[in-house]
């Protein structure tokens, strides 16, 4: 209590003692996300056959449940496109006039479009291809345009 | 210890005189160990002494009340305990205490200058001594201060839910220990060892059952101890802190419950966590890292159940320990519960703790204890089916205390997901500073102007939501994600609030008459979602055909 200036050093040292502390805590912020953060994700490319064209004539559907995809023939030809709710993930229930989503209500044209609800995207088409032998490949993991079909 | 008290002194001096903190509730003070209260007196600083011959005139004393700055407040919560004012000493000292206060208590506490002596003369001998000295008084005795105001021994001071919100807790974790033996984290074997749980181990499905009830429980009495400390007022000045513990406490203990939602592994927790991770790419920025955290991958799967895992049992629960030490510790260093000023009266004089309070607090914890019991002891709560990764069910429900949510993100994930929730949550933390008052509190609807805005912004919100909703059910209506039943309910409860607090001139209600409202408007989206929600979602009240297929 003699002078001033050992309080204005030990105010000096805590605000240096905070600072350090700040500093070691962000760092193990960073460090910790770092560790947490999911190792890279495998980047081969996903594909699965759907069975050949001809197999698919005009008006008919395939579900693929466990990739929650929908393969359509319409008068336009082939696509397919994503069951999974752009809302916020769900499967989609497949109706006759469309896609109902149980979770929030989001409904979707057969096409993908949003109909009503909550959901703000449409549903994404992926990529069709035709192999030599003719069988339909679906891309999982690419994506086309709207309206993009594979015709014979 | 000693050196430590000599060096922090002159900050104690100029801190100790704010006013309207309320520095020196003697119930919080008296504990003082007799060591410390010696240093002090030998410390005793002849400025002080001198500062005493001159003591002020009755007619000086308010100014020199007002003279703390606001920057000084802070500090006085921060001050360490050995630094509080010696108010209770051993009896021995009494005198120099009661000599002593002539130059600051009047100061300190002017406005109460009135029951100081009433509080100051109780005699010794009513004072407890050494009422327990081991075993659960001895630990109660810790908690408590050894004096509490007559009124906290009334369950009209806390209706108990804050201590109901502590027994639930404590049988979630002794329960969840147990669980630990049989359940196993693993996406292949989880749902299998509940399930052996619960046909092959004696008393399993209780315990299971016991687990998630007092789950429950904890999150309920936590929602009502926060609606019970909103309408008494009780999160002002030295109540601030307390209040901004509770209210991060309630987000670990919502946290809590919703990771141990995965852990089952069957289709609700599969579902529930599939959506409410989703949700997070609405966030901006923090979002989709965050997401990444919480999953460990880019769906929900083993990484996701390990990590769920290791958040619900062990970071979590140690969080939520820390903080609620942290919230009990300010709630004692407050002074014990919200009072208003100048408060006097039968409720307002010093009892031993011990028995008293100590007793109640045990029967109402037996009560709540059995209440738990009797809720686990019928069979219910099957096992949901082992998770159809392609399909929920129709509709699935988030567990209820989400599906608030729930419904609010079938308006807008943005609005509904990452707005409100943002705002209601920024609101619940912060409350007590949007406030800004400093004392008071302590008794339902007390302010002014409170008894009738609640009410009225309970039910003005809880129309609108309503209305609301049967206007969005029907497709024609032209609602939008951004004009939808919540944010007319959140727009009422802002109008209401307004109103309020510029009619009575007074942040203060309009601060509590927004919070209240919000608050209502989530529990009756809460209901909707609950009650009114059927398959595919469609409201089920609605009068037209619903929201059908187009
Ligand atoms: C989640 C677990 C929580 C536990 C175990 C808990 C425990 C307690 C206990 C035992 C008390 C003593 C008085 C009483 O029994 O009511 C108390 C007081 C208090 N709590 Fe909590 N609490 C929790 C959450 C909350 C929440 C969510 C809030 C509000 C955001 C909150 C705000 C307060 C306030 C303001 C007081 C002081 C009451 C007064 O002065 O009248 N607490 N808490
Ligand atoms: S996930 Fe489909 S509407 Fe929300």
């Amino acid at each position: 209590m003699s002078s001033s200036p050992p309080v204005s050093r030990r105010d000096l040292l805590s605000w240096l003692g905070r600072a350090v502390a700040a500093a070691g805590a962000g760092l193990a912020a960073v460090l910790s996300y770092r560790f947490a953060r999911p190792a890279a994700v495998s980047d081969l490319s996903r594909r699965v056959a759907v069975g050949s064209f001809t197999a698919l004539p005009q008006g008919s559907q395939l579900e693929l449940r466990a990739h929650e995809l929908l393969v359509l023939h319409d008068a336009g030809g082939l696509y397919a496109l994503s069951t999974r709710c752009s809302h916020l993930g769900c499967s989609l229930l497949v109706e006759p006039e469309g896609f109902a989503c149980p979770c929030h209500g989001a409904r979707f044209s057969l096409e993908g479009a949003v109909r009503s609800g909550p959901a703000a995207q449409p549903l994404p088409w992926h990529r069709l291809s035709l192999d030599e032998s003719g069988l339909v490949h679906v891309h999982l993991d690419e994506r086309v345009p709207y309206g993009t079909r594979l015709r014979p | 210890m000693g050196k430590r008290s000599r060096r922090e002194r002159p900050r104690a001096e100029t801190t100790r005189r704010a006013p309207g903190v309320e520095p020196s509730p003697p119930p919080a003070a008296e504990e003082k160990p007799a060591a410390e209260a010696q240093v002090a007196r030998e410390e005793k600083p002849a400025a002080e002494a001198q500062v005493a011959e001159e003591k002020p005139t009755a007619e000086e004393r308010p100014r020199v009340e007002e003279k703390p700055t606001a920057e000084e407040r802070p500090r006085v919560e921060e001050k360490p305990a050995e630094e509080r004012p010696r108010v209770e000493k051993p009896a021995e000292e009494r005198p120099r205490v009661e000599v002593k206060p002539a130059e600051e208590r009047p100061r300190v506490e002017a406005k109460r200058a009135e029951e100081r002596p009433r509080v100051e003369a109780k005699p010794a001998e009513e004072r407890p001594r050494a009422v327990a000295s081991h075993g659960l008084g001895a630990f109660l005795l810790h908690l408590h201060p050894r004096l509490v105001r007559r009124r906290t021994l009334t369950l009209r001071a806390t209706l108990g839910l804050g201590l109901a919100t502590l027994v639930s807790l404590g049988l979630v974790t002794l329960t969840g220990l147990l669980l630990l033996v049989h359940y196993v984290p693993s996406v292949e074997r989880a749902h299998a060892s509940l399930q052996e749980l619960e046909t092959l181990v004696p008393l399993g499905a209780f315990l299971r059952r016991l687990h998630r009830y007092s789950g429950h429980a904890a999150v309920l009495f936590a929602l009502l101890h926060l609606a019970r400390a909103l309408l008494w007022g009780a999160y002002r000045g030295a109540h601030r802190r307390v209040w901004l513990l509770g209210a991060l406490l309630l987000l670990t203990t919502l946290a809590t419950s919703y990771s141990g939602y995965l852990l089952p592994w069957d289709q609700d927790a599969y579902w529930t966590v599939t959506v409410g991770s989703s949700l997070f790419r609405y966030l901006p920025f923090v979002g989709e890292p965050l997401r990444d955290l919480m999953l460990g991958a880019s769906e929900v799967g083993q990484p996701a159940l390990t990590r769920f895992f290791v958040l619900h049992v062990v970071a979590l629960p140690a969080l939520g320990l820390l903080l609620l030490v942290l919230h009990l510790f300010r709630l004692r260093r407050a002074g014990g519960l919200a009072r208003a000023p100048g408060a006097a009266g039968p409720g307002e004089e010093l009892v031993p703790a011990a028995p008293e309070l100590v007793r109640r607090e045990l029967a109402l914890s037996l009560l709540v204890l059995l209440g738990l019991l009797l809720v686990a002891l019928p069979e219910s709560l099957p096992l949901g089916p082992a998770p159809d990764l392609a399909r929920p069910d129709n509709p699935p429900k988030a567990p209820w205390f989400f599906v608030g949510l729930q419904e609010l993100v079938s308006y807008s994930a943005s609005f509904g997901g990452v707005l409100f929730p943002l705002l209601l949550a920024g609101l619940l933390l912060f409350l007590p500073w949007l406030d800004g008052g400093e004392r008071g509190g302590g008794e339902p609807l007390a302010e002014r102007g409170a008894a009738l805005a609640i009410p009225a912004a309970t039910a003005l919100v809880a129309a609108t939501a309503i209305l609301g909703l049967r206007w969005w059910g029907d497709p024609q209506a032209g609602a939008s994600s951004w004009l939808n039943p919540a944010s007319l309910a959140a727009l009422a409860a802002l109008g209401v609030a307004l109103l309020a607090a510029l009619r009575h001139r007074s942040r203060a209600l309009g601060a509590q008459a927004l919070l209240a409202g919000l608050l209502v408007a989530l529990l009756v989206f809460t209901l909707a979602g609950w009650f009114w929600r059927g398959p595919d979602w469609a409201l089920l009240w609605h009068p037209g055909p619903g929201r059908g297929l187009p």
